[in-house]
């Protein structure tokens, strides 16, 4: 239903120019599909591209057969479209209920009866019911956030495309909205941006990696895991010392015996102690991002 | 707690009004509060003055520092670029507001000059005096939303409009003198009222404000300078 051919994005221009996306090639059907990697990656500039919101450089993009070159075009797939973006402004003097009717009229859903139906389904489906009608100045950090996710939905799009979206919400609101999404991905595209690597290991078929601007994986969450099999260790460190020779540390705990630290590289031969463990997706993108980066990529979360 | 009241109809104006631009009601009937007092206060013989510079002068100013905030201050810009509505329909929605608000004062403006005993004819007819303020404050609206968007910023936009305002209020001789120059003077017709280069001058004034609609629209559809 998305097919992304050839996509490139710069900004600025002369020496100043910076290349967002270079050769972009795509191709996503219905159903959850995540896109990972590292801040400034480009994963944004992709989403409002996709959005109708920024212009390509270069490249075609299509969304349900509509090339978002053409005007008239763009406007269909925008008729389609739910989008929830990275940094999401609201009216605080609105409430949610008369947000969500405004992102509704402006979404072209002019019947008044069934976009009042419609309102109080999404505002049902992210549970702010009991909320609905009090200024969003007073909302929490998550209460925004579902509100955004509510506006999302309000035209029942068939191309949903989330940046970020379980950014400040609390563990609980966080399954709430992964679930959410996948129940919605069952008959419509799911496009779902993240840096968080759990989130997309738990709802995604298909995903992406993306980093400096180029896809530098497509494939399934397992297939990624698999990629860094042979190349993940636990090495129980009694001095605590950090292993090196081109090791990277994912993650390490303090334990009687010393600093257990879990790496991933190429090989662990000057460490005897190093015990082989099961890759997880996690570990999969730290090996991905080495080879990619050439260096050590950070995980958040 | 919660009030039962439901949204039952195409209220997007009211939602835009509420939105954001709420704030904008308040610039103008609070300068209009001003010229009403002073009115009170200044002598009988510069009454008319009083009136003549708020009507054709002051709202145009007004108009355009109004229409220089009416895009880029949306906290919601991001979101409100994503749906499918037309550009022009925005732009309508957007400036119509501020027209609107602009007309009321006006006119509000009008009646307390007819309560307080001001004749205002010598600006013209009912008709033609609307004019006065009308077309110079369609000019400025354009003008405001399109060098808002140029600048990429609402107070940049709204410092252009208050430069070239100045500009033509200390140089409003020498435009005036100039048969060219005249027609693009906002204050034109307000100074010379009933003549038939204030009428060429007002035309003048509304095809700059279609002129200006165009480069709006034009600048608008390039969403991603504003995001």
């Amino acid at each position: 239903m998305i097919e992304i051919k050839g996509l490139y994005k710069s900004y600025g221009s002369g020496s100043k120019s910076v290349k967002a996306l270079q050769g972009i090639n795509l191709s996503i059907e219905a159903g959850m599909f995540g896109l990972l990697g590292p801040n400034g990656a480009g994963k944004t500039t992709l989403m409002r591209i996709l959005a109708g919101i920024v212009n390509p450089s270069r490249g075609s993009v299509r969304v349900n057969g509509h090339d978002l070159a053409v005007e008239s075009e763009r406007r269909a797939v925008k008729s389609v479209l739910g989008y929830l973006p990275q940094e999401l402004g609201l009216y605080p003097d609105l409430s949610a209920r008369q947000f969500v009717d405004y992102m509704a009229i402006l979404k072209g859903v002019d019947n008044a009866q069934a976009r009042q139906k419609r309102v109080d389904e999404v505002i049902a489906m992210v549970s702010l019911e009991n909320d609905a009608d009090r200024p969003i100045k007073g909302y929490s950090g998550g209460m925004k956030r579902r509100v955004g996710i509510a506006q999302a939905l309000v035209n029942d799009p068939r191309v949903l495309i989330v940046d970020e979206p379980t950014a400040g919400l609390d563990p609980e609101e966080r399954i709430r909205f992964r679930n959410l999404l996948v129940d919605l991905a069952s008959d419509r595209v799911v496009l779902l941006s993240t840096h968080i690597v759990g989130d997309i290991g738990l709802t995604c078929r298909n995903m992406a990696v993306l980093s400096k601007g180029r896809i530098c994986f497509q494939g399934s969450p397992l297939d990624l895991t698999r990629l860094a099999e042979g190349h993940i260790w636990t090495i129980v460190s009694p001095d605590g010392s950090k292993p090196d020779d081109g090791l990277t540390v994912v993650s390490m705990q303090h334990m009687p015996a010393g600093v257990a630290f879990r790496v991933v590289g190429a090989s662990a031969a000057g460490y005897p102690q190093a015990r082989p463990e099961q890759p997880s997706l996690e570990d999969g993108y730290m090996w991905l991002m080495k080879g990619s980066n050439g260096k050590d990529a950070e995980l958040q979360d | 707690m919660k009030n039962n009241s439901r949204p039952s109809a195409n209220l997007n104006s009211k939602y835009t009004f509420q939105a954001f631009q709420k704030d904008q009601f308040w610039l103008p009937a609070a300068i209009m509060a001003l010229f009403m007092i002073i009115a009170v206060f200044i002598n009988e013989a510069n009454r008319f003055n009083t009136f003549r510079a708020f009507l054709g002068f002051t709202l145009p100013l007004i108009c355009g520092g109004l229409s220089a905030y009416a895009f880029l201050e949306d906290t919601a810009l991001e979101l409100q670029f994503t749906t499918s509505r037309s550009t022009w329909k925005m732009i309508f929605e957007r400036l119509s507001i501020i027209a609107l608000v602009i007309t009321l004062t006006a006119l509000v403006f009008q009646v307390y000059a007819y309560l307080i005993g001001v004749d205002l004819s010598l600006l013209g007819g009912l008709l033609a005096r609307q004019l006065i303020w009308a077309a110079p404050s369609l000019a400025m609206l354009a003008f405001g939303a399109s060098v808002s968007l140029l600048a990429r910023s609402s107070p940049g936009g709204f410092a252009f409009v208050g430069g070239f305002w100045t500009l033509q209020l200390f140089m409003r001789g020498w435009f005036a003198n100039s048969p060219v120059l005249r027609n693009v003077l906002l204050f034109y017709s307000a100074m010379d009222p009933n003549t038939h280069a204030a009428a060429v001058n007002q035309l003048s004034l509304v095809w700059i404000f279609v002129l200006l609609l165009l480069a709006t629209h034009n600048l608008l559809k390039k969403t991603e300078r504003y995001i």
